[in-house]
């Protein structure tokens, strides 16, 4: 037999309330309104019960839950290395990032002694056809060299390739990308010389970063990302040249220079001070290295 | 200088770095991903500290962290999923019933966090700041930019789709139940 409840009406008034009540939310007067109504009813209380049970365990469920010990070390050692009150916003941040490739630019590097400074932007035909779209595609892999390389100064912060093997944190280069230090190394020669290799992110974007130096203030980087959507075929780039049939294309910001090309998923980039050519010629000379590194990863 | 910023870096672990784990729980469910979690939430510590010095003593450092690692958790969905405006779920069947389950007895930890984790991400993100963070509806519509009739419409939904979730996983208990789509592994 069906149970009639006259009350229902007033009921599902008071259950309306219940979230509120139960989370404190409720004006006092209507708080002692939940309380008088539930002492005459026994399905409410019921009810309200299961809801502070059900808020009781999902609380408990989360929070059994702690940041992995490594994550915590590697925050901490992140923290201690960023200068505060720098940057305060991301807005700012690139603003102030952009500002320093201006500032390098303009007063030659000399305390710094970079050298082999190439022209400057839209000094050669090549430059000038690079389109819009080529050169956002470009830019991908400068934001990271002038965000990590530069404006953090990790170019003078050298790991041993030991250490960077045995990195566990979120900036270790893992199983997947470790290998190519030693591929980059020995494709290079003693000219240059690996500073780091990470795993990093800037404007919400990840990264696989190598940092090297070379003679006369020469400062690279190899940096690597995920496609989003993103090809330079599809962008109708015109590549520069072909190493081991690889399509590379150019772009100069600044006194940077920047060479890129693709796998199927991966987009990567050689990015230096060094003038075209001798940027040009690492970037062909690391190309097939690299392109058989991600192309093994995307199999 | 030096010693000027070593104290600046020890008031600043101080008060933001024992939310850590707070943080860290609320990214991993918001997202469902731990290596996103984990660069979500170093990249909001990193704009606290960048912006630290714009930080007033005594006010909610906690509340703070939070409003920042939303806005992170904001860009990074933007990025990835390109939806700059998300559409308020639609109400679905089982929150038009008035019928309320009974809340089972024996119900494992990871059967509520896979239930958490099936409710909309619009709703999930106010349980988790309701219910396990326990701020008020108030800060928690400051740190959504959304108004305070909101928050309380998406917990409710977000609660009542909760309770049918846990009392379907009840009923299923033993049944031989296969992993949910998109559920993360446990470590």
């Amino acid at each position: 037999m069906n149970v009639v409840n006259f009350n229902e009406r007033a009921c599902e008034k008071y259950r309306r309330y219940f979230d509120a009540f139960l989370d404190n939310e409720l004006l006092v007067e209507t708080n002692q309104d939940v309380l008088q109504h539930l002492n005459s009813c026994t399905e409410c209380t019921r009810i309200l019960e299961g809801r502070a049970r059900t808020k009781q365990l999902v609380r408990h469920a989360v929070t059994t839950e702690q940041a992995p010990p490594e994550f915590v070390a590697a925050l901490r050692s992140r923290l201690r290395t960023e200068r505060p009150g720098f940057f305060a916003s991301n807005t700012a941040r690139w603003t102030m990032a952009a500002a320093a490739v201006l500032l390098l630019a303009i007063v030659g590097l000399g305390g710094l002694q970079w050298g082999r400074i190439g022209p400057f932007a839209g000094d050669d035909g090549v430059f000038q056809t690079v389109s819009a779209r080529v050169q956002d595609l470009l830019r991908v892999g400068l934001v990271d060299h002038v965000h990590c390389t530069i404006v953090l100064q990790r170019w003078k912060q050298f790991f041993s390739f030991e250490e960077m093997k045995a990195e566990t944190g979120p900036q270790a280069l893992g199983a997947e990308f470790i290998d190519l230090i030693p591929a980059v190394e020995a494709k290079l020669g003693p000219d240059y010389k690996l500073v780091q290799g990470h795993r990093c992110v800037a404007n919400h974007r990840q990264y696989v970063h190598l940092i090297l130096t070379g003679k006369k203030g020469a400062i690279l980087s190899l940096v690597i990302t995920e496609k989003d959507n993103e090809s330079f075929k599809q962008a109708d780039a015109v590549a520069v040249m072909k190493a081991s049939g690889i399509p590379i294309y150019l772009d100069r910001q600044g006194i940077l220079e920047i060479a890129g090309f693709e796998s199927d998923k991966y987009l990567a980039y050689i990015v230096s001070n060094l003038d075209r050519d001798a940027n040009l010629n690492l970037a062909s000379l690391m190309a097939p290295t690299v392109y058989n590194h991600l192309h093994k990863l995307e199999l | 200088m030096l010693f000027g910023r070593k104290v600046e870096s020890d008031a600043f672990e101080a008060v933001a770095l024992p939310h850590l784990n707070d943080l860290y729980r609320t990214a991993v469910h918001l997202v469902r991903d731990r290596t996103e979690a984990h660069d979500l939430v170093q990249e909001a510590y990193l704009q606290a500290w960048k912006a630290f010095h714009r930080f007033e003593p005594g006010t909610n450092c906690r509340a703070w962290l939070f409003k920042i690692l939303i806005n992170e958790v904001r860009h990074y969905r933007r990025r990835w999923f390109n939806s700059k405006t998300v559409p308020e779920p639609e109400q679905s069947f089982e929150e038009t019933l008035a019928f309320e389950p009974s809340v089972p007895e024996d119900i494992q930890d990871e059967d509520v966090l896979a239930a958490l984790d099936e409710i909309p991400r619009e709703f999930r993100e106010v349980v988790l700041l309701s219910d396990v963070q326990e701020f008020s509806y108030r800060e928690i519509a400051e740190m959504l930019s959304i108004p305070v009739g909101t928050v309380m419409s998406r917990l409710s939904r977000g609660r009542k789709q909760l309770r049918m979730k846990l009392a379907d996983y009840a009923r299923a208990a033993g049944v031989g139940r296969k992993p949910q789509e998109g559920a993360y592994e446990r470590r």
